[in-house]
């Protein structure tokens, strides 16, 4: 089944997310109308705003206003539905449009239900000047920057502006992800430095001050550090480590 | 031992590999904690530490972390006879 969206941890200011998942919900709920772009932009960063953009979303469609979403959860799979009708509705919109339609294609698998007369045939006005506007954005956009929004479940739009707000570097790092370059992926080594020598002595320092539960959660969030690292996240961009929650 | 489990993985080409893994019982590092130590020679021949804030929680994630490493290198367990299996899961105490 198509899932445009997908997270890989939860969203939840009570964990540790992961700043891919942090984007991505941003971008989606953007997309969707419950997020409003601050002055500095989209960042990876969680913050107030978007746990507000996920309770906005969960008291407008009806489900349990925690502002949590879990991976596959009720929030993740009605918003996945949302951004499915909103794209199959763009399918609809760019038929005439024939500059953008290659490209757009590109976003979905093949086979996708694009004719699914319950939810891609009627779009609103505002629908149809929405999808129109990205499939606009779509044929401007640089070929990485369709491959970073295939790649990361994002918009088209939402990957052009991410892209944007990149420092030079940055730029560099992800079009070396992008294209498979495995030449920043941690060694071995690497990650079982920072895993040994950082995070489990950082863990067990704050067992003295903060108490075995946030101990717990260090330990928790130190794992899975671990586990992304030795999958080749660069160490610099692994997510925090849980040093703070109680 | 906590696990000792044994398996193939089946590659995409249709071949199958013996798969074997073992997460040992909790111990006591004097200098770092709690730790499990896994053996998964499939995936790499150094064994990995898990550390916990107690035996329970070195436990718990020694089984999150294998499971996650065997789902980002996308592995596919199946049985002597072919069909899928995956790792047990944690029994608790």
């Amino acid at each position: 089944m198509f899932d445009p969206f997908a997270l890989a941890r939860p969203i939840d200011r009570d964990t540790t997310m992961d700043e891919e998942d942090v984007f991505k919900a941003k971008s989606a709920l953007k997309s969707l109308g419950h997020f409003k772009t601050p002055k500095h932009g989209l960042t990876r960063f969680p913050d107030e705003q978007m746990i507000d953009g996920v309770k906005s979303f969960q008291r407008a469609r009806g489900l349990r206003e925690d502002g949590v979403m879990n991976p596959g959860g009720p929030t993740h799979t009605r918003i996945n539905q949302d951004l499915r009708r909103k794209q199959v509705g763009s399918s609809a919109a760019s038929q005439g449009e024939r500059r953008g339609a290659g490209l757009l294609s590109t976003m979905r698998p093949s086979g996708q239900d694009q004719s699914n007369p319950s939810v891609g045939s009627n779009p609103s006005r505002t629908e149809r000047h929405t999808e129109r506007k990205e499939t606009q954005t779509a044929v401007a956009a640089p070929p990485i920057v369709i491959k970073i929004a295939q790649m990361m479940g994002m918009t088209i739009a939402a990957a052009w502006a991410w892209w944007k707000g990149m420092s030079g570097a940055d730029r560099a790092r992800m079009r070396a992800r992008v294209n498979g370059d495995k030449s920043d992926r941690p060694s071995r080594e690497d990650c079982d430095d920072n895993y040994f020598n950082v995070d489990i002595p950082t863990c067990n320092a704050i067992s003295r001050k903060r108490g075995k539960q946030a101990t717990a959660r260090c330990f928790a969030s130190a794992n899975a550090r671990y586990g992304a690292c030795l999958s080749g996240v660069p160490v610099d961009r692994l997510p925090p480590l849980d040093v703070w929650n109680n | 031992m906590i696990l000792d489990f044994k398996a193939m993985v089946k590659g995409g080409d249709g071949s199958v590999v013996p798969f074997s893994l073992q997460i040992r019982a909790p111990r006591y590092d004097e200098n770092r904690g709690y730790c499990c130590e896994i053996a998964c020679p499939y995936l790499t021949d150094k064994n990995f530490l898990i550390f916990g804030v107690d035996e329970k929680q070195a436990r718990e994630l020694s089984y999150a972390f294998i499971g996650q490493r065997l789902a980002d290198e996308n592995v596919l367990l199946v049985d002597e006879e072919g069909h899928d299996v995956s790792v047990p899961n944690l029994v608790d105490d």
